[in-house]
């Protein structure tokens, strides 16, 4: 687009109607919204989840405060829609499967592969047990490597909820590992 | 950083999500959305239906 560089000024243009200007949004954006559904569901309904997340985000564009930036706002509603998704336990279920399956092993030696890879499915497999907001402030901060900034934004709280949550998390991860490991 | 925040980076560096082109598809949809939203705008005379139906537009 022709003379618009800033993102605050194509929100401007799309909540005034312009077309090409949300277009431009969604090319810039796109990639970490099915990222962030993948990540949501496990690929579930990824094509689904960010074609819905964009048309919301298009009626409701209004609603982005001054300041604040598209991306984190995006995303959140992208989560949402994976939540809504992932309504019942038997897609939960499946998200360790699914996301278990695509992650690529890339070894030093036979030995550390068989560790790595085992330690990253454990990890992996207790991160899709916990509860959704701790499993999403991880996916924000690791998988989506969001800012403590953006992902404030997303979650619609301060940057110190976001280390306090993030901490709380965390442990709570520590701790189904730990009893995995034990039992 | 501890092992534990390694590994979900590590996690995260190998996520091989989908990165399709779905602009086209995305915008195709996008059109609709107004038809669908648009109300006359009550108190109006002519019947005018307000273009952005995501705002609340008074209309003298």
């Amino acid at each position: 687009m022709a003379g618009v560089t800033t993102e605050a000024q194509l929100v401007e243009l799309a909540v005034s109607g312009d077309a090409a200007a949300f277009r431009e949004l969604v090319v810039r954006h796109q990639s970490v919204a099915q990222r962030a559904a993948y990540v949501a569901t496990g690929g579930l309904d990824v094509e689904d989840i960010v074609q819905e997340a964009f048309a919301k985000a298009f009626v409701t564009l209004n609603r982005l405060r001054a300041g604040e930036a598209f991306r984190p706002w995006l995303v959140a509603i992208v989560f949402n829609e994976g939540r809504n998704r992932l309504r019942s336990s038997d897609r939960r279920a499946a998200l360790t499967a699914r996301l278990g399956q695509v992650l690529p092993v890339v070894p030093p030696s036979a030995e550390d592969a068989a560790l790595q890879a085992a330690e990253r499915a454990a990890v992996l497999a207790a991160v899709n047990t916990l509860g959704d907001a701790d499993r999403e402030i991880i996916s924000y901060r690791y998988f989506l490597d969001f800012s403590e900034a953006e992902t404030a934004q997303a979650l619609a709280c301060p940057p110190g909820t976001v280390k306090s949550r993030l901490h709380r998390a965390l442990t709570r991860l520590r701790t189904t590992l730990v009893e995995e490991k034990a039992g | 950083m501890t092992r534990l925040e390694d590994i979900l980076r590590d996690l995260g560096d190998r996520l091989t999500a989908p990165d399709r082109d779905l602009v086209d598809t995305i915008m195709n949809r996008i059109p609709q959305l107004p038809r669908l939203l648009r109300r006359p705008v009550g108190g109006t005379t002519s019947g005018h239906e307000c273009p952005l139906p995501h705002r609340a537009v008074r209309h003298e």
